[in-house]
């Protein structure tokens, strides 16, 4: 095979071998901190809970909780996504817009999850208390990535766009959104983990049912650690699927981008 | 260079690892004492405010969604009820001492002034407390019994008794509150001594479970198993130590009503962040929360009662079964 | 034609214009030299109205044609999209569009690019692009701010071949600031000279109606010293 195939070869077994590998580090990690607790209470063993793991994916309320928090994570974070849109279209364009939404911004980032979850059980239920608390602490992260990249864009192609007239749509297609496009994908998949992190401790305090928050909570009240390392796995999993999914799709955009090639 | 960080990196996790290993197995020179922060505290007041014991360390009082992990570790415990089945169970080395506290759970209700016995409370919503802990199961096992069907949700259903659970008794405080002030009709299920202090905000007292559990089962004294003292096996085998706790614990009931004023204050200077702390509780209000010791061997039957109740609901919440007679102190 | 009247300017405290006229006739070329920070640029950006002013420029206002200092071409569009983005809503006959640019680009030796994007351009071919993009703009006026500026100088031989047999073509009215005195005598109709503070015209230099044959011009040497002395007389 030619050195360029080779190298190819070499990039996509890596990419694949290195993640291996450190989940290997990790389980062999795990193994030896088990047996030398040796309190299958305290830290069980691998193997205890793949076993636990086994069974709970055979029991129909796994599926529920995943379900539910994997919708509310969902839902939470498409809300935060499409409020920043709305907020920050205008703020990018009007510089008192910027200056009055910055101190709800602030307020937002500042007030502690307890209070947002706490308050929000007074007049909502539990199943929209994780909502709410995802929307205030992903919303203004959000936010602050949007005006961050359009701030990004390059301030002289944007001069030479208003000088040429151009419209705003084709301003928008052509110019801002493929230099945005990459920063927002970035934001988003971190932020989505992050979401699924605070989903979860909210749906312990809401007391959400058909929750992984609940489900780990009561594993542990009943002394089944095996049974919360495994829901701390399947969340793991979770994120990194989510993740996944935004690399993928933000390669996807760039390979249609780079096809128009073909065209023109 | 990246090559010394990776090998600095294991190393590290390394250490961790033992000194993870070395850190559970001290031999300190008295048993470890642990205690929840919450009712079941009311069972070791007297220890807590300086009636020492020889040989024991003074308890410490930790956050009760701790005391499952705080327990395996210590050497003395006060644990719910069905956590020290579920421990012995699950093949930890526990001993059953006894029984320190025997129910403080009441049910309160806001407009709720249709409600007579247990079975108006069909088609309606309570809030309550820790799903899958004594109180929960006390309650459902209670249900049953009135042949009403138990479900979950957020608001109420018809021909059910739609339970709604909150992280901790000043939620459901919130809510029945709410709803009075709002006119609407809710129930909730609280434990003593927020109890009372919801009384004083305006809420009526429905039903005393712990009597209501008293006729359902048939024993000779009201209310059940809640709080239990456990020991780990060389505790138990220490006569001495075993002699002076058991004698405390049974001094515990009468010291507890003798100076109800300062029980509160004794509880937060062990652990200022406690639930109790601020407070004042009047000798009335720590009669209801029903301190007294019975031993594991009295109180068997009792016990198992229990158990039983919480096995017909969930097996797991217990360890499956119930605990042979070795689980037993003395019995 | 394009007029600049009484043009007001100020930075802060400090007034670039205050007061400045200036008339282009239609399909003139006016070159404009002047030490740096004098406000050539600023004059240029008010005239397409990228900067608010005082008084009046009439001549301009259905937009002008712009070659920049850089060539500020969108990276994530080809050479052909980058120029289509300025240019389509400007001439809206998709047909023509496409002819202008293959024209463009073949004159401007960039043929075969069209599809290249501008991370694999070289400097030169990128400024070419920015160079087709204005010229396939429709508008009567046209604009350029050092257009040579980091170029090497066959290229820059080249572009002012490229740019003088266009205005031949198609004349439009022009206003190019320059830093060579070469341009200006190879394209220019007149030469302006700016400078002082506020900025005014110091010398005005009419070079004559003749092109092509600038290089054998026999005033170009006395012309080259006027625009000298002017310069360094500030």
């Amino acid at each position: 095979m030619s050195g360029a195939d080779a190298k190819k070869k070499l990039a996509a077994a890596s990419s694949v071998l290195y993640p291996i590998g450190a989940a290997a580090f990790i389980v062999a990690l795990w193994a030896v901190t088990a047996a030398a607790a040796g309190n299958e209470l305290l830290v069980p063993s691998v193997g205890e809970t793949f076993a636990g793991l086994w069974e709970m994916l055979g029991e129909s309320a796994t599926y529920a909780a995943i379900g539910g928090t994997v919708l509310r994570s969902l839902e939470g974070f498409a809300l935060a996504f499409a409020a920043a849109l709305l907020f920050a279209a205008p703020a990018v364009v009007w510089a008192p817009c910027r200056k009055l939404f910055a101190p709800f911004m602030a307020i937002m980032r500042s007030v502690p999850t307890m209070s947002v979850i706490m308050l929000s059980l007074l007049w909502a239920t539990g199943a929209v208390t994780p909502l709410i608390v995802v929307f205030m602490t992903v919303f203004p992260v959000i936010y602050s990535s949007f005006i961050a990249a359009a701030d990004g864009v390059d301030r002289k192609a944007v001069q030479m766009a208003a000088i040429y007239r151009v419209p705003l749509g084709t301003r928008v297609i052509r110019l801002y959104l493929p230099s945005v496009l990459p920063q927002i994908f970035e934001s988003a998949r971190s932020t989505l983990s992050l979401t699924l992190k605070i989903t979860i401790a909210a749906e312990v305090l809401a007391q959400t049912r058909d929750s992984i928050g609940v489900g780990m909570q009561q594993a542990q009240s009943m002394l089944q650690t095996d049974r919360l390392l495994a829901w701390t796995l399947i969340a793991v999993v979770l994120g990194a699927i989510a993740e996944l999914a935004v690399t993928a799709v933000a390669a996807a955009v760039r390979r249609l981008r780079y096809a128009r090639r073909k065209r023109a | 260079m990246k090559r010394k960080i990776f090998a600095l990196a294991v190393a590290a996790a390394v250490l961790f690892t033992l000194a993870f290993a070395a850190g559970c197995d001290t031999d300190t020179d008295g048993y470890t004492f642990v205690v929840p922060d919450g009712a079941p505290a009311l069972g070791v007041v007297n220890i807590l405010d300086g009636t020492a014991i020889d040989g024991v360390e003074k308890p410490e009082i930790v956050p009760s969604n701790t005391i499952s992990t705080r327990a395996v570790q210590a050497d003395i415990a006060v644990v719910p009820a069905n956590l020290a089945a579920n421990l012995y169970n699950q093949g930890q080395d526990v001993k059953l001492v006894g029984t320190l506290t025997h129910g403080n759970l009441y049910v309160l209700g806001a407009n709720a002034d249709d409600v007579a016995q247990l079975s108006d409370l069909e088609g309606k919503l309570v809030c309550s407390i820790g799903q899958n802990s004594v109180p929960d199961f006390v309650f459902r096992k209670l249900l049953a019994d009135a042949g009403l069907e138990y479900a979950t949700g957020d608001a109420a259903q018809a021909g059910k008794v739609t339970v709604r659970y909150f992280a901790n008794g000043s939620e459901v405080v919130q809510q029945l509150i709410q709803a009075k002030n709002s006119g609407s009709a809710l129930i909730g299920v609280l434990a003593e001594p927020a109890v009372t202090n919801a009384k004083d905000k305006g809420l009526s007292e429905l039903f005393d479970l712990q009597a209501l559990w008293q006729k359902a089962s048939g024993g000779e004294v009201k209310g059940y198993s809640q709080a239990v003292l456990i020991v780990k096996s060389k505790v138990a085998e220490d006569e001495a130590v075993m002699s002076a706790l058991i004698s405390a614990l049974e001094a515990n009931g009468d010291f507890v009503i003798e100076n109800s004023e300062r029980v509160a204050e004794i509880i937060a200077a062990a652990y200022p962040q406690s639930s109790f702390a601020g407070q004042t509780f009047g000798t009335a209000t720590l009669e209801r929360c029903n301190c007294g010791f019975v031993s594991a061997a009295d109180g068997r039957q009792a016990y198992e009662t229990m158990l039983n109740a919480i096995m017909d609901i969930n097996p797991q919440a217990i360890g499956g079964k119930l605990p042979d007679v070795d689980f037993y102190y003395g019995g | 034609m394009l007029v600049v009247k009484g043009l007001e300017l100020a930075y802060g405290d400090k007034k670039i214009f205050d007061g400045f006229d200036l008339s282009v006739s239609d399909g003139e070329i006016v070159c404009v030299l002047g030490r740096s920070g004098c406000g050539k640029t600023s004059l240029l950006n008010c005239i397409a109205g990228a900067l608010p002013y005082g008084g009046s420029i009439t001549g301009a206002e259905d937009g002008v044609a712009y070659i920049f200092q850089e060539p500020r071409l969108i990276s994530g569009l080809t050479a052909a999209q980058n120029v289509k983005f300025a240019v389509s809503h400007a001439l809206k006959d998709r047909e023509r569009e496409n002819r202008l640019i293959d024209s463009a680009f073949e004159k401007l030796g960039l043929s075969g690019l069209q599809n290249a994007f501008p991370e694999e351009l070289s400097g030169g071919q990128a400024a070419r692009v920015s160079l087709a993009r204005a010229f396939c703009h429709p508008s009567d006026v046209l604009l350029m701010d050092e257009p040579f500026g980091s170029l090497d100088i066959a290229v820059r031989l080249s572009l002012t071949e490229y740019i003088s047999a266009l205005a031949l073509q198609r004349p439009r009215t022009t206003l190019m600031v320059s830093h060579g005195i070469e341009e200006c005598l190879d394209l220019a109709d007149r030469v302006i000279v700016l400078g002082g503070s506020p900025c005014r015209i110091l010398r005005e230099i009419k070079i004559g109606e003749r092109r092509g044959e600038r290089s054998a011009m026999p005033e170009r040497a006395r012309i080259t010293d006027e625009i000298r002395a002017a310069l360094l007389s500030e």
